[in-house]
């Protein structure tokens, strides 16, 4: 099968847009803690939420990607359908992954900037 | 035989796998109440001495460092130091001497749950719809509805309690000695040429196996008898009986190896259940593996091991799926397209 010249642009395009929006948040927590927590705790929660979310996110994407027909297969078998599909689970873990990676760097790079 | 760019592919997932979990367990740790500092030190420490034991371990500095040294350390299998349950003893040496323990009670689980859930998976789909097949459906569905904590303390309540038969909890009897070569009681009870500790030992597995057997062997055999009657029903299986090939021989040669297809890939998907199950399993016949070690650390709050041993659990699902791939491929090519 030949490779979509135009989908890599695209993955790239929303990878992108997905980390700046974690980036986003990164900062936007990050501040917003800093009225209950010293520049540290505040950094390092919002780090850890971060990481949470790439963990998780890069953890089921990977399991989407390795596993996913074997569980869309499975539902089918057992007549258990949720409508869960191996593209879908893909493609909203990508935003997980990239929303995390943007956040945690995000925050790291506020701890700096804090002097912390 | 298996391509090699599907080996390559399947082995570049596990890089992913283990990094989100290795993120997720140390995220998960930092956001858990608790200092990891007073833990070490003892509730009654003094705040000096608890600054002391953070500085050493590097709690002072910023998460995102502490991360990055956490990332490389697992990279090189360096999991560090137990904190509180064999102080000062590497964790890697400590998931070495449990993980066999784990491992054992998991793949007897596995084959005990493949010795019943096949056969009445087949049974099931081939007399589909008499009182046979009724109820084993009613057995499959009640052996997926049962809790691990549940059963366990029924089977002892029964078995150990009750009738008398079976050892309540542990490995082995408290009067054999068993020098430990591969850490599998049964296979070094064995190369010890022990029978009568062998005997023991299998006696003492035995509830903790079926317990675990149950819930896989519940799930294979729902499995194998939808896949079953998906088979029987094939052109081939059809045209076999009319050239005069007897029932069992065409389900044995023809049926089982196509049906087996899609329950290889739950064998795989139920081992990571297995492993779950073997925590509470091991908890509750008292058995000293990975699970019981887990459910201590995270109790006694020693970060070291809880982040090596989900590491360990990870590792050993994500190969255990990787080895059902390759499994899964040979038996049907056309999986690697």
């Amino acid at each position: 099968m030949a490779a979509d010249p135009g989908r890599y642009r695209r993955l790239t395009v929303a990878a992108a847009r997905w980390s700046a929006v974690g980036a986003v948040i990164g900062v936007a927590l990050s501040v917003a803690l800093l009225s209950v927590a010293s520049p540290k705790g505040a950094t390092d929660t919002a780090f850890a939420l971060g990481a949470l979310i790439l963990g998780f996110g890069v953890t089921a994407w990977s399991t989407a990607v390795g596993l996913g027909r074997t569980i869309e297969g499975t539902q089918e078998r057992l007549d258990v359908s949720s409508g869960w599909t191996e593209a879908s689970a893909r493609q909203a873990f990508f935003v997980l992954s990239w929303a995390g990676a943007g956040w945690v760097v995000a925050a790291a790079l506020t701890s700096i900037a804090l002097g912390v | 035989m298996v391509s090699k760019r599907f080996v390559a592919k399947r082995l570049l997932l596990l890089g992913p796998v283990l990094f989100g979990v290795t993120t997720v367990v140390f995220a998960i740790l930092h956001l858990s109440p608790g200092d990891p500092a007073v833990a070490i030190a003892g509730e009654r420490a003094s705040p000096e001495f608890v600054d002391q034991v953070r500085s050493d371990l590097g709690l002072n500095d910023p998460l995102w460092q502490q991360y990055v040294r956490f990332l490389r350390d697992t990279a090189t299998l360096d999991f560090g130091q137990s904190y509180k349950i064999q102080r000062g003893t590497a964790v890697s040496q400590i998931l070495a001497d449990r993980l066999p323990i784990t491992i054992e009670l998991a793949i007897l689980g596995q084959i005990a749950g493949l010795l019943f859930g096949l056969p009445l998976g087949i049974l099931s789909a081939v007399k589909q719809d008499t009182l046979t097949d009724h109820f084993t459906r009613v057995g499959a569905l009640a052996g997926v509805s049962i809790p691990i904590y549940w059963s366990g303390p029924l089977l002892i309540l029964l078995f150990a309690q009750y009738f008398g038969v079976l050892p309540t909890s542990g490995r082995i009897s408290s009067s054999y000695f068993v020098e430990s070569h591969t850490g599998l009681i049964l296979v070094d009870t064995l190369l010890e040429g022990n029978f009568a500790a062998f005997k023991s030992a299998a006696r003492h597995l035995l509830m903790p196996v079926l317990v675990l057997g149950i819930y896989s062997m519940a799930f294979i055999s729902r499995m194998m008898r939808s896949s079953m009657l998906e088979v029987i029903r094939q052109d081939y299986m059809r045209t076999a009986r009319a050239k005069g090939q007897g029932a069992k021989i065409t389900i044995m040669k023809h049926g089982l190896r196509n049906a087996f297809i899609p329950v290889i890939t739950i064998i795989g998907i139920q081992f990571g259940s297995l492993l779950g199950g073997s925590v509470l399993t091991e908890t509750v016949f008292e058995i000293n593996g990975i699970g019981t070690l887990l459910v201590t650390a995270i109790e006694q709050t020693d970060y070291p091991v809880v982040q090596a041993t989900v590491l360990v659990f990870a590792f050993m699902y994500t190969l255990v799926n990787l080895f059902v791939d390759f499994t899964y491929s040979i038996l049907d090519p056309r999986i690697e397209q």
